[in-house]
């Protein structure tokens, strides 16, 4: 009889050979984009060097969004540290981080999670290394219930506190930003061993005059808000991929519409449209960004990763700021031109054409292949 | 730390290159993000950012006494991250109508997707636990310390995840 283990080791092994026959065929190289295995290290390490030279060149502004540059008071007993306070309308923003949390790993700026991006992980020199306990305690309010250390996701992981407390003294929410580990979804509790969140999972609160129940969680570039209409219907916005400012943006724009009750937060991209058919947008999340295309239900949908410039296997550019609509053969086409000259055509199917310097070059050729 | 034949002959613990690193962590990498992703193309993505995370800072992370755990702690934590980002993605493409995309697994037979698809569904620690004990093949101290918990509870850990998956699965938990 097949136990767990069985399958568990008979499926790892599985995964090993999927991965060396998936790298095998990387390397020997795939018809459209051959790839000489010698010469596979080397370009790695090549683009390698070029990518850290764009981030190197994109610090400062890359740092701008940094909280540890925005460190503020300790509070008397030296647990937390208030690093930014900001007003949205009817609450007070703040974000706290625990001094004992920081300090323990040796960061040379006291801060182990420095910014809401996957940076804070480059900065750990020992992911394992963590403190024996962690207190919070923030002024003006009762000690707070903090996660066990060796249940629950958030334990173990470097800690930002996002507090959003009311003007009423009440607090609204509280979410971790714990390296990417915070379930954002109250529904997802369930599989959170020996989570509790601080504050209620849901407050009443009022914005614009307008009574909302909002639920907001902000962890590693993400938010989601949560909020109920006065029909009691649930409703929630996300987004992720953001820094700490958009956050601060988001949650500001956080309106409840007048007539249908119905919150909406102005300025959530998570749909960004890019032009004005609605059809056309670009979902981004921190990691990749999915162009998302749709004529007449003709949908297509076109990932890019953020790091491509990282992955000589990558067929996107990371930053798609601009599209263009075209059509080829009288079907419906995405430009990306920033993307290295792709023409992505709209039933779904996907053609790269390199080195076109143009749209009209990119259309002669998707023209001569049919 | 150096280990003890190092110290046995003295040898000062040389870093290792970044290449060779790469050259021989990368596949075990792919692996674990996989597992965890559930796409190949992603866990490529994971690996490499890892990888690249480890570059800028190889003159740190290359003398640590396990290079290799820095990797697996920031894929694994970007894997899981990552999986969440893509369920939320999934719903806001549901609201627009607009139909989600995944990549598919190749070369994997199907129970084996089907397993590892379970194990996506474990909570995080507890997927986490089984991927680093199985794909990555880390003992228990090793995954205890990277996950920054005790060995009891990473025992729990993979405890709970194999009665989940045997119930889900419907085979045996233990040989009788």
């Amino acid at each position: 009889m097949t136990t767990i283990e069985d399958r568990l080791r008979e499926g790892a092994r599985d995964v090993q050979a999927a991965i060396a026959n998936m790298e095998q065929r990387t390397l020997s190289g795939s018809p459209g984009r051959p790839q000489p295995a010698a010469a596979f290290v080397g370009v790695f390490l090549a683009v390698l060097m070029i990518g850290l030279m764009v981030v190197m060149l994109r610090g400062e502004s890359a740092s701008s969004v940094n909280p540890s540059r925005q460190f503020g008071t300790s509070d008397s007993a030296g647990t937390t540290t208030l690093i930014e306070k900001g007003e949205i309308p009817g609450a007070v923003l703040e974000y706290w981080a625990l001094e004992g949390t920081l300090q323990s790993v040796g960061d040379e700026e006291g801060w182990l999670c420095p910014a809401i991006s996957n940076e804070g992980y480059s900065r750990l020199t020992d992911p394992g290394q963590m403190p024996p306990e962690l207190e919070v305690s923030l002024p003006g309010y009762e000690p707070l219930e903090v996660y066990s250390r060796d249940h629950g996701p958030v334990c173990h992981q470097p800690h930002v506190l996002v507090m959003l407390a009311l003007t009423d003294g009440e607090t609204l929410e509280l979410a971790v930003d714990a390296g990417m580990t915070v379930w954002p979804q109250v529904s997802r509790f369930e599989d959170c061993e020996g989570c509790t969140f601080v504050g209620g999972p849901v407050t009443e609160l009022t914005l614009n005059d307008h009574p909302a129940r909002l639920h907001l969680l902000a962890e590693t570039g993400h938010i989601s808000v949560w909020w109920v209409d006065p029909s009691g219907t649930p409703m929630y916005a996300e987004s992720s991929g953001l820094d700490q400012e958009r956050v601060l943006e988001l949650v500001g724009s956080i309106r409840i519409d007048p007539v249908t009750h119905r919150a909406r937060v102005d300025a959530f991209q998570g749909l960004q449209m890019l032009s004005d058919q609605e059809s056309v947008g670009v979902w981004e999340n921190g990691y990749s960004r999915s162009v998302i295309y749709d004529i007449d239900g003709n949908n297509i949908q076109v990932t890019t990763t953020r790091n491509a410039s990282f992955n000589p296997y990558a067929r996107f550019a990371p930053d798609v700021e601009y599209l263009e609509l075209v059509q080829v053969h009288d079907r419906p086409a995405v430009w990306i031109p920033e993307a290295g000259n792709f023409l992505i055509f709209g039933n779904g199917i996907e053609i790269s054409i390199e080195g076109a310097p143009t749209l009209e070059e990119a259309l002669a050729l998707a023209e001569q292949l049919g | 730390m150096p280990s003890a034949i190092d110290k046995a002959v003295g040898i000062v613990r040389v870093p290792d290159s970044f290449e060779s690193f790469y050259r021989r962590e990368r596949s075990r990498m792919v692996g674990l993000a996989f597992v965890l992703s559930g796409s190949p193309l992603a866990a490529e993505d994971l690996a490499q950012e890892a990888f690249a995370a480890a570059y800028r800072h190889w003159d740190e992370v290359g003398r640590l006494d396990q290079p290799a755990a820095w990797v697996r702690k920031v894929v694994s934590n970007n894997a899981v991250s990552m999986l969440r980002r893509v369920k939320a993605e999934a719903r806001a493409l549901g609201r627009a109508a607009v139909g989600g995309r995944w990549d598919p697994i190749p070369d994997l037979p199907p129970a084996s997707v089907e397993l590892w698809s379970e194990v996506r569904r474990l909570p995080p620690r507890q997927a986490e636990s089984v991927a680093l004990y199985y794909i990555a093949g880390l003992t228990m101290p090793e995954i205890a310390e990277a996950l920054g918990c005790s060995k009891e509870t990473v025992n729990t850990h993979l405890r709970r995840a194999r009665s989940t998956l045997a119930q889900r699965l419907g085979v045996q938990e233990e040989v009788e």
